[in-house]
């Protein structure tokens, strides 16, 4: 091959390539801005911010039924006092001795 | 030896401590007496200068309140929670509404001709905010806290710890139908009368059992009555109506693990009604169920009326 065209030959593949490198970059772009919203919208809809979170609320009331309100968190108790009521370490026996006070209605 | 006991007049009820070493008596009634005082100046609903009554009348504000108030409030509403809402806090407006508005006596001695009662839906528990850390409390406007289901077995439990650990000695504390144990029982344990009202003589009608630990309440409609206009009212609300509990029992005795425990169950029990035995039986509550109509039911291994 003469060296002209030999050269033509190399300078064409040259910008072959070029242009295939430049498509593939301009692809990863797109594509990596793409992914990013994507991921930033999937982030946004499961972790809202403040804003987004009373924007929702105020839409909720609008349009559907009023919810209950989740149980307030209650200050932490002595062990003594359980979230039930808690059966006695032992039930009542017969007593056998005089009684020493009443129990009933007050 | 056999137990002594100290008796006043406090929280419009009789307050009795019990000592099973008689040289403890001295030290076991000074602690009932200050707590008495105590819980009567945080937790009335009948003391204008009460902290409740400060509270009930500062409504949508974070109110601080003592220790006292705190855990009552506290204690109250884990009460509601583990009931379901059965035994809440705030039924004190429909209650002062319907009537109890001042002390039973007052409330009893009152021309029923020139009161008519109304009635209110109960706000709820949740409805109540509790900044422990801050010491605070606020209710919305239209919410009064009402403590009677649950202050004074609280003070009852307490009063009996502090007792024990200050006379030494096994303690029996009993505020009206509330009664909490604490300390060394003595040999045969604490005998303790179940009637429709605390202040029936001890050779009056009932059953008697032992207990050694924990506490014994009673709930009933049978004492704490009054005419209003042409109705006749008692005063355990049920909260899913805000209306005197239409129950068929007459009074409803629990043994647990505290006197809480005890009287939040004896209380959930009335207004469940006729559902009551086999949510005793769940939770393995001792209890015994008076009915109106004569009927007694047992559960959780509540021992049988001696022949």
């Amino acid at each position: 091959m003469p060296p002209d065209r030999e050269l033509r030959a190399r300078l064409e593949a040259r910008d072959r390539g070029l242009r295939r490198l430049r498509a593939l970059t301009t692809w990863l772009v797109v594509g990596a801005a793409g992914l990013a919203a994507a991921f930033a919208g999937l982030a946004a809809h499961s972790a809202p911010g403040r804003k987004a979170t009373r924007a929702t609320l105020l839409r909720a009331t609008t349009t559907r039924p009023k919810r209950v309100p989740p149980p307030p968190a209650l200050p932490a108790l002595g062990s003594d006092y359980a979230t039930t009521p808690s059966a006695p370490v032992q039930a009542p026996s017969p007593a056998v001795s005089a009684p020493v006070v009443v129990s009933g209605g007050s | 030896v056999s137990p002594v006991t100290h008796t006043l007049r406090a929280l419009g009820t009789t307050a009795t401590v019990c000592v099973a070493d008689p040289d403890g008596l001295g030290a076991a009634g000074d602690v009932l007496e200050r707590e008495l005082a105590e819980v009567d100046e945080a937790c009335s609903r009948f003391r204008p200068d009460s902290e409740l009554s400060r509270l009930n009348a500062a409504p949508d504000r974070a109110v601080p309140v003592g220790r006292r108030l705190l855990e009552a409030i506290t204690v109250a509403l884990r009460a509601a929670a583990g009931t379901g809402g059965l035994v809440d806090p705030t039924v004190g407006r429909t209650l002062r509404l319907a009537g109890y508005d001042r002390t039973f006596e007052l409330v009893a001695g009152r021309d029923p001709s020139a009161f008519r009662p109304r009635f209110e839906a109960v706000p709820g528990w949740r409805q109540v905010e509790v900044d422990a850390a801050r010491g605070t409390v606020r209710v919305p406007s239209g919410v009064e806290l009402d403590l009677g289901a649950t202050a004074k077995a609280l003070a009852a439990d307490r009063i009996a710890r502090e007792a024990a650990a200050a006379s030494g000695s096994g303690v029996l504390v009993a505020l009206g139908g509330d009664v909490a144990v604490a300390g060394e029982a003595p040999e045969d344990g604490w005998s303790v009368r179940v009637a429709d009202n605390h202040a029936a003589p001890l050779d009056g009608p009932g059953e008697d059992v032992s207990i050694r630990s924990g506490g014994l309440a009673s709930s009933g409609t049978a004492v704490r009555r009054w005419r209003a206009g042409a109705a006749e009212l008692h005063h355990i609300v049920d909260p899913r109506t805000g209306r005197p509990a239409e129950t068929p029992w007459r009074t409803v005795s629990v043994a647990a693990g505290s006197c809480v425990d005890a009287n939040v169950a004896s209380t959930a029990a009335v207004v469940l009604g006729a559902s009551a035995p086999a949510w005793l039986e769940r939770r393995g509550l001792p209890a015994r169920l008076a009915g109106s109509d004569g009927s007694v039911v047992r559960t959780g291994g509540w021992p049988e009326e001696a022949a």
